[in-house]
């Protein structure tokens, strides 16, 4: 918007809010009244105003540090988020709502009772002048050395960079990052863990050595204590690094990692006071597991809880990820096969996962598992997961006490003959609550089935009044159909369906088993179904369903697994 | 200006435990522990005689008193009372806290805590029964205080029944007296909002309800006014001490039980603790005016919020698709 059109804009927004504005340095400063007292606002346009909102700023700088949702720099948290939407035709309205937001904000946050918020705040309120720094530490109330790896610079006069924070030396650092590749010196620095929140200093004042020492009386006894030990070990030093933190409201600490530098050696900052150090923060970015899967979506409570998977194929290796970014703490992965490039376009697996290289010894190439390379490719993307890859055929495992203590097993072997043997199996090793899944052929559907089978079994689905029926209550392609296809001869027979029919059917089937694992839901079978793009006969229920369905499952008297 | 007097009483529904008649389960837990001390206790006598060793029980706490809430972590409080047919000479308080206390000790499915004023039972499927010892003493009741260790355990005078009706009594008019009880529980929400598990960081239950029984006046129709006179008069309860350790004066209160021994109910408070007490009762009162001056229900249900775990929120009559700022809730 063009200058003349946003001061156009501005002169016609007419509410009980606005007392004043004027123009200066291209801004807009405003003079809004608010319930107790009147508030001095900055807002500073962007460009492309109004397909973006402008940014608002306290200019009361004397409230900065007091007020919750204002940062260090004044910017005041009322335009932020990605889901606001607003109506970019009417940017006087706009504008006159965003001034109202910002009083009603602004209004609260005077309250007392919102000194909570800007204490739960408090790495909020300095994010726009702290550097990120990674973070596998858990802090706890307890005042102890905290791990940090630092980055030494060639030149002594130049400052040791910060890089990650650990509580044990390369805990998770070697498996789960890549930092090992870097070279970097781990030193112990002192977790200073406040007992209550503390407030930012005032009036939009830099943390100063001396708030930091002051910072102290906030200690319990114990860890007041404490400190006086790990202090009488410090030595003069030019820099020293602090990790302060503090309980917030919701449970988890807020962290500031604090590095001091001086020109020359002092004594540490939390043993002297001196107004001689410089200050650079830095926020710890947290890796931690509870945080990881909090931020992330995943659900905690499935951190315990044990999956098998037998077939990690196309929708095997996806439901296997699916449950992992899920937040499932254990997962066992059954499958013979080996990767081969055919599978990298509709395999969770690409490239990446194959393998070329010759042995040493015999020259032959080794090819990886489908269990191993999801296995490393699981270790690679989360820190928190056991996995026990077993590069096995299902038969050979009916004792393996990984697959019998699981608390769901996941088959997608996509075979009908080999999944119904082992619904037999399952029922005989007293292994209850399995989900089948599959994929029809050329992209016309999918399934997942959740079952107790103590209430139903896969066979039902095949059984009527008169017993086994080889057409599945489910199917949405009649059978008898040349579905196969081959490329290269019998040994490359396939039957096509693409990575985006497996990951369908394993999204239905990867939630099945969340909603096992966090409520014990079971007896409901899912089905998808796409367009009939090749033609091929269709059943009735591929005419009579929408685009998905589920239904409920029930025992069939006449299903001979179930009724003998 | 808002009252806000539905969602008052609606928050108030949600939050409201009822009294043990009105709570069959509850009741069930307090009669089967009761009825297994009764058996358990039948072939004990009252030392150096053979006369019996028998018990009348009674409730107390905030079921009996009606000001419940429920918990927020599912952890069930049933207060009891039993009334050993004694007088303070035949039966030593900690001896007779350690027989209650090794008769009720030894099931699996729950722990059996010596505490100072009760023998606590905590069941593992998340409530306690805390049961407070007392001698009849010929209608003098003493109750059976201190810690199994302790220095300090002995009889000391207690009036549990005169408190209960004290409580009661605070109006004859049953509209006034459910406006008292609603009061009481919209503090207690607050305190469980507001302050930490942790120690004496809390003020007790029983000191709120005093300090409100003792300032209620009753509102017609507007539990908000009735709340705000109790606050503030609560607030103008404190004095300023000075705190030696911080070189700064800080907010203390005393608040005496209504009936003997009529000792201050805040005692284990530290002076820190009943400064925090204030700040947050400031803070609570400051949220109350606001919100009674809002003009906006909306507003000033957002602000009850603040205060109040679960207090419903009025709509916005603005919010609709046509405002000109809406969050969606979108992302990708």
């Amino acid at each position: 918007m063009m200058e003349v059109e946003l001061n156009e804009v501005i002169s016609q927004i007419k509410s009980p809010h606005l007392i004043s504005w004027e123009k200066s340095d291209g801004n807009y400063s405003f003079v809004l009244k608010g319930r107790k007292k009147d508030w001095n606002v900055k807002l500073v346009f962007p460009t492309n105003f109004p397909f973006e909102l402008p940014k608002a700023v306290l200019l009361d700088t004397d409230l900065i540090g007091s007020l919750a949702h204002v940062n260090f720099e004044g910017l005041i948290c009322v335009t932020e988020g990605d889901s606001l939407l607003w109506n970019y035709h009417k940017p006087v309205e706009v504008l006159k709502s965003l001034l109202c937001n910002i009083v009603d904000l602004l209004d609260e946050a005077i309250l007392k009772v919102s000194k909570d918020e800007l204490t739960d705040e408090y790495e909020g309120y300095f994010q726009c002048c702290a550097s990120p720094i990674n973070s596998f530490y858990e802090a706890s109330d307890t005042l102890e050395y905290a791990h940090l790896n630092i980055f030494q610079p060639n030149s002594r006069k130049k400052k040791e960079r910060p890089v990650l924070l650990n509580n044990r030396r390369n805990e998770y650092q070697d498996d789960y990052s890549n930092l090992k590749k870097v070279h970097n010196q781990v030193i112990k620095i002192i977790h200073m863990p406040l007992s209550e929140p503390v407030l930012p200093p005032k009036a939009n004042a830099k943390i100063s050595a001396n708030y930091v020492f002051d910072l102290k009386k906030f200690l319990s006894d114990r860890n007041k204590a404490k400190l006086d030990k790990l202090l009488r070990k410090e030595k003069i030093h030019a820099q020293f690094f602090v990790l302060l933190s503090m309980p917030r409201s919701s449970g988890e600490r807020s962290q500031l990692l604090l590095s001091f530098t001086a020109k020359k050696g002092m004594p540490h900052p939390l043993l002297e006071r001196s107004d001689g150090w410089d200050i650079e923060l830095f926020l710890p970015a947290r890796n931690t597991k509870g945080y990881l899967l909090e931020r992330g979506g995943a659900e905690k409570s499935l951190l315990n809880k044990k999956v098998a998977i037998v077939g990690c194929g196309s929708v095997g290796g996806e439901v296997a990820l699916m449950l992992a970014k899920a937040g499932v703490g254990e997962l066992t992965l059954i499958d013979h096969d080996l990767l081969e490039a055919d599978n990298i376009y509709r395999h969770r697996l690409g490239g990446l996962s194959l393998s070329y290289l010759p042995d040493k010894q015999t020259g032959k190439v080794n090819t990886r598992s489908k269990v191993n390379a999801l296995a490393s490719l699981m270790h690679l993307d989360f820190p928190y997961i056991t996995v026990n890859p077993k590069r096995q055929l299902f038969c050979n495992l009916t004792k393996d006490k990984d697959l019998l203590s699981s608390d769901l097993v996941v088959v997608a072997v996509g075979s009908p003959a080999l999944s119904l043997q082992m619904n037999r199996q399952f029922k005989e090793l007293n292994i209850n609550n399995v989900i089948f899944c599959w994929n029809e052929a050329a992209g016309i559907g999918g399934h997942s089935v959740l079952l107790d089978l103590r209430s139903s079994c896969l066979e039902c689905l095949y059984s009527d009044d008169s017993g086994f029926n080889n057409r599945c209550h489910l199917a949405l392609l009649e059978n008898g159909q040349k579905v196969s296809k081959n490329l290269t001869g019998c040994a490359g027979v396939f039957t096509p369906f693409s990575y985006l029919d497996s990951s369908q059917t394993a999204a239905i089937a990867s939630r099945h088993a969340i909603d096992h694992l966090l409520f014990g839901w079971h007896s409901k079978a899912m089905s998808w179904k796409g367009e009939n793009q090749a033609g091929l006969q269709v059943t009735n229920r591929y005419n009579k369903i929408s685009l998905k369905e589920e239904i409920e499952l029930y025992r069939e008297d006449g299903c001979r697994a179930c009724c003998g | 200006m808002a009252t806000l007097q539905k969602e008052f009483e609606d928050f108030h529904n949600e939050i409201k435990l009822g009294t043990y008649e009105e709570n069959q389960a509850l009741r069930d837990k307090r009669d089967l522990l009761i009825n297994e001390l009764t058996e358990k206790l039948k072939d004990e006598k009252v030392p150096g005689t053979d006369k019996k060793l028998t018990f009348t029980k009674f409730d107390q706490g905030s079921y009996a008193m009606n000001t419940g809430i429920k918990p927020k972590d599912g952890d069930y409080d049933i207060d009891v009372g039993i009334i050993f047919d004694i007088t303070n000479d035949e039966y030593d308080s900690n001896k007779l806290k350690k027989l209650v206390f090794k008769k009720l000790n030894g099931q699996h499915n729950r722990t059996v805590i010596f505490n100072t004023p009760c023998i606590t039972v905590k069941y593992s499927d998340g409530y306690h029964v805390d049961i407070a010892i007392y001698s009849d003493n010929d209608g003098d009741y003493h109750i059976a205080w201190g810690r199994k260790d302790a220095e300090k355990k002995q009889w000391y005078k207690s009036e549990p029944k005169e408190l209960k009706q004290w409580v009661a009594d605070v109006s004859a008019d049953c509209k006034h007296a459910e406006q008292f009880r609603r009061c009481v529980r919209y503090l207690k929400n607050w305190k469980a909002k507001k302050f930490s598990n942790d120690g004496n960081a809390a003020p007790v239950s029983i000191g709120l309800t005093i300090q409100a029984r003792n300032a209620f006046s009753y509102r017609c129709d507007n539990d908000l006014d009735a709340l705000i006179n109790i606050v503030s008069t609560m607030k103008s309860g404190f004095s300023s001490s000075f705190d030696l350790e911080s070189v700064s004066f800080k907010k203390s209160i005393e608040v005496e039980l209504p009936v003997k021994p009529f000792k201050n109910v805040y005692y284990k408070m530290t002076l820190n603790q009943t400064d925090q007490f204030y700040e947050k009762l400031d803070a609570l009162l400051e949220v109350l005016e606001e919100a009674k001056g809002e003009d906006s229900d909306h507003k000033a249900s957002k602000l009850l919020r603040k205060v109040f775990d679960g207090f419903p929120l009025v709509e916005d009559s603005k919010a609709s698709n046509t405002a000109p700022i809406i969050m969606t809730g979108n992302n990708a």
